[in-house]
């Protein structure tokens, strides 16, 4: 059964604390210093600390930040305990910090064993909310997988028996065989933004210095045909190097994208990606001036699947919703300002990294 | 008539086995296709026959993978100038690589639509044109 780890330098504080939650029908391990706690958790994987906040060999703020950043533990809650000469800074300072709770002594013991119990209830939610996201993440990829196989088998098959009738298939037919053969070039085109939409938040992202001048230039090259071909004119401020993950170029191509083909249709495409640098995060703006968005569609364009065109300008609706869900991966914001019949602005922001300058 | 390319299929997928023929027919290479349905059927049909000219493996096959059978065939002798095309439907980058590590000559998405049936063709026609 797991456990609650007790820490406090002070013995008869610890002994008396756990002497409570066993009566109440818990396990308790004990450490005395914040050395011994790191190391118990490693070992034992408690699912919840008391952790004293002065202890003899590191504050306990320390600990409970060790704690919070290394990924198997940063769930575990942690409730701080201190002496009632405590200051509120320092209470404050715990929270922020990363602690769940601050507990000032003298704490009764009823209230140690109840506070205990509705973090406990709190974690197990989070556990299942976690679990049934990571269930529907897999879910998501296996149906998008299980698909994608029958369908290329529909495409390769249609257009094959395209080619065998060739002369003999009449007009209607050979209509009909086109329009299979698009219905299954927009399932797979669905298929392919679903499995990347599944694994867009997945852990094991890897996080680098992207220098978002070649990035630009990047994105530019990919989408050359098009800006060829609709006259596009691309131009950007300085941009800067950033901390961020591979899908920030996808983020930069769709809004690139879709400005191109958001365009007025007598209006040659004009689009500026800038940067600007705030406190704590770069803010990117793509500008174009497009048809724009009406205000009730700002904020649902990023759904996924949401197509405010239908089937009229291609794309299979899962641009933005990927964008938003990369740019949230990131800790950053995605959203639009726009005026129909004038163009539009997208703005995300990437809030900075420790050691980005 | 022409001499018929000996070339032995390793797919589960009987609508895969009819892709690889009519892209063998659409680039015009004469062929006599065995096929076999899965991994130990691949290493059987390997043991039991005359050397073939060009061997196609699914990276997906049932009782033994594409790959196993890939590294059986490079650690036997007879084998080891014939060359292996890998086919997948996925293609992921490691898979690839892995491919290629274990001395696959080619990896190749299973064609989705008429155009990638005619270069599988036409990669067949180099790797059978480059082993000569």
């Amino acid at each position: 059964m797991a456990s609650i780890l007790n820490v406090d330098d002070y013995h008869p504080a610890r002994y008396a604390r756990s002497k409570v939650l066993r009566q109440a029908g818990f396990e308790v391990l004990e450490a005395a210093t914040g050395q011994e706690a790191l190391d118990l958790t490693e070992a034992h994987s408690p699912m919840l600390i008391l952790l004293d906040v002065n202890l003899p060999d590191m504050s306990g703020f320390e600990v409970c930040r060790q704690l919070k950043k290394n990924p198997k533990t940063s769930t575990t809650p942690v409730l701080h305990i201190s002496a009632s000469s405590v200051q509120s800074y320092q209470q404050v300072h715990g929270l922020n910090s990363g602690a769940d709770s601050y507990l000032v002594e003298p704490i009764d013991p009823g209230v140690l064993v109840a506070t205990v119990n509705a973090f406990l209830r709190a974690k197990k939610a989070e556990d299942a909310l976690r679990h049934a996201n990571d269930e529907l993440e897999w879910f998501t990829y296996r149906v998008a997988h299980d698909l994608s196989e029958p369908l290329r088998t529909v495409t390769a098959h249609a257009q094959l028996l395209e080619m065998d009738l060739g002369e003999k298939l009449d007009r209607n037919s050979a209509q009909c065989i086109q329009f299979v053969v698009d219905a299954a070039r927009r399932m797979r085109s669905f298929i392919d933004g679903l499995l990347r939409y599944a694994h867009a938040a997945h852990a094991d992202r890897q996080i680098m210095q992207v220098d978002c001048e070649a990035l630009f230039q990047r994105v530019t090259t990919t989408l050359d045909e098009a800006i060829v071909s609709t006259g596009a004119k691309l131009t950007h401020d300085p941009l800067p190097v950033v901390a961020a993950d591979a899908g920030l170029e996808y983020v930069f191509q769709n809004l690139i994208s879709n400005a191109i083909k958001y365009r007025r249709p007598d209006v040659v495409p004009e689009i500026h990606v800038s940067a600007r640098e705030d406190a704590d995060s770069w803010f990117f703006t793509v500008a174009d001036n497009g048809v724009g968005i009406r205000p009730q569609s700002q904020k649902e364009i990023f759904s996924i699947f949401h197509r405010l065109h239908g089937n009229e300008v291609p794309g299979n609706g899962i641009g933005l919703a990927l964008s938003q869900k990369i740019i949230q991966a990131h800790e950053g914001a995605i959203w639009v300002e726009s005026e129909p019949g004038t163009g539009s602005n997208f703005f995300f922001t990437l809030p900075k990294r420790a050691g980005e300058n | 008539m022409e001499k018929q390319v000996r070339i032995i299929l390793a797919e589960d997928n009987p609508g895969d086995v009819f892709l690889v023929r009519r892209a063998l027919e659409k680039q015009g290479i004469p062929h006599q296709l065995m096929v076999a349905r899965n991994g130990e059927e691949a290493l059987l049909l390997l043991d039991q026959t005359d050397l073939p000219q060009l061997i196609l493996l699914d990276l997906n096959l049932p009782k033994l993978d594409g790959n196993q059978v890939l590294s059986h065939i490079r650690q036997t002798p007879a084998f080891d100038r014939t060359p292996v095309i890998v086919l997948t439907s996925s293609g992921s980058k490691k898979s690839r690589e892995l491919a290629l590590a274990l001395g696959a000559n080619g990896f190749y998405q299973k064609p989705t639509d008429l155009a990638s049936l005619m270069d599988l063709g036409r990669e067949m026609q180099r790797t059978l044109n480059e082993a000569a």
